[in-house]
């Protein structure tokens, strides 16, 4: 008599059989949701990106994150692979009173840490870490001294195969369940069309509520991208992407609102050029704004920067110059 | 739930802000200067230009 060869986690000795699949009858509801996601594999769809990155490639031909008035250094120190410092001086400003902060960030494969502190004692502050390549915890907090300012945000990613989904939190209090409440999802329809949809829930106080919703559409082509944000309460914008070659990349974005009998619109193109030592940006909108920044690197490891906004119908100038040095 | 459990909780809630507000950039910079490699030295980090 032969004795049966060990099978770990088969009772009675009889041999497990290989997991495969199960196939279900076409009426059969328990089958439905495998089916269904055996034919998503089958279409091999792209990840649309992130809800929130869906603008990014038009907002990044634009220079709202690059403008600055006055002047400003920037002094950036890399102190090892993934460990810098950061300091800035501002100065001259129409806006702001004279400023320093200080940023200090750590980086590795999975987890990012970077705050910022600046000299009336405000902090600011990122940790975001990747539990798995699909799953992304990101938390940003902002502490100051002044009482109310203070406040906190959570935000979970979940990235799929063919879809992205969001979930975020700001000043979430569990006690009354105040706070503002978001979530997203975006999903890939054909191999460059995607559609998605936000929710957002408004609770300043246990008395008031507010919610509202989006519904976006992003078209991906070979050298565009095409997105439409329509919000509930007769809010749309639309932005295009147009890349003309590898160094010149323009975008148009449109925002309408229509809200109560008042009407409004306004359009912006913005152009972005990358030149091998430099790097300029321009913009102009239907308000008679136009703005252009240049980064000039001049030598390895330092910039110089110039600024400029002018408002032709309020009749209002910013000009600003900076250095940036990193070493 | 009690007044005096919600005072504690909000008490704890406040301690722990001003920990994190103080206690978030030291923290970041010991990681950078302790588990990062090549290991930096404490003068590259307070001199302005070295």
């Amino acid at each position: 008599m032969s004795v049966p060869a060990y099978q770990p986690f088969s009772p009675l000795g009889i041999p497990q059989k290989q997991q495969e699949k199960t196939q279900y009858s076409p009426w059969n509801p328990m089958g439905w949701y495998s089916s269904v996601n055996s034919y998503r594999q089958r279409l091999n769809l792209p990840n649309p990106g992130k809800f929130e990155r869906l603008h990014f490639e038009t907002k990044d031909t634009f220079l709202t994150n690059y403008i600055f008035d006055g002047a400003q250094a920037n002094i950036i120190k890399e102190l090892s692979g993934n460990f810098h410092v950061q300091h800035q001086f501002s100065l001259g400003s129409q806006v702001a009173p004279p400023m320093y902060n200080f940023m200090a960030g750590y980086t590795t494969e999975r987890t990012m840490m970077q705050g910022t502190m600046d000299n009336d004692t405000n902090m600011n502050g990122t940790i975001r870490h990747m539990w798995s390549p699909s799953s992304m915890t990101k938390i940003v907090g902002q502490f100051t001294n002044t009482p109310g300012h203070s406040m906190i945000q959570l935000e979970q990613d979940y990235i799929g195969t063919d879809f992205s989904a969001n979930v975020k939190a700001m000043n979430p209090s569990p006690l009354e369940f105040t706070g503002i409440y978001m979530a997203s999802y975006l999903q890939s329809l054909t191999s460059n069309f995607a559609v998605g949809s936000e929710f957002v829930l408004q609770r300043p106080t246990t008395e008031i509520e507010e919610s509202m919703m989006s519904l976006v559409g992003k078209y991906t082509g070979k050298d565009f991208v095409a997105t439409a944000q329509f919000q509930g309460v007769g809010v749309v914008q639309a932005t295009y992407y147009q890349r003309i070659n590898e160094k010149v990349d323009f975008g148009v974005e449109l925002n309408l609102a229509a809200q109560g009998g008042r009407r409004e619109a306004v359009a912006t193109v913005g152009g972005k050029f990358d030149f091998r030592q430099a790097t300029f940006r321009g913009q102009i909108d239907t308000t008679g704004r136009t703005s252009a920044v240049l980064e000039e690197k001049m030598a390895p490891g330092f910039s110089f920067l110039v600024s400029g906004d002018l408002d032709h119908m309020k009749g209002q100038s910013k000009f600003g110059v900076g250095i940036m040095l990193s070493a | 739930m009690q007044d005096s459990t919600k005072e504690t909780i909000m008490k704890v809630v406040d301690v722990s802000k001003q920990i994190v507000h103080w206690g978030f950039i030291p923290f970041v910079i010991y990681l950078g200067m302790t588990r990062s490699n090549p290991r930096p030295s404490l003068l590259k980090l307070i001199s302005p230009l070295a």
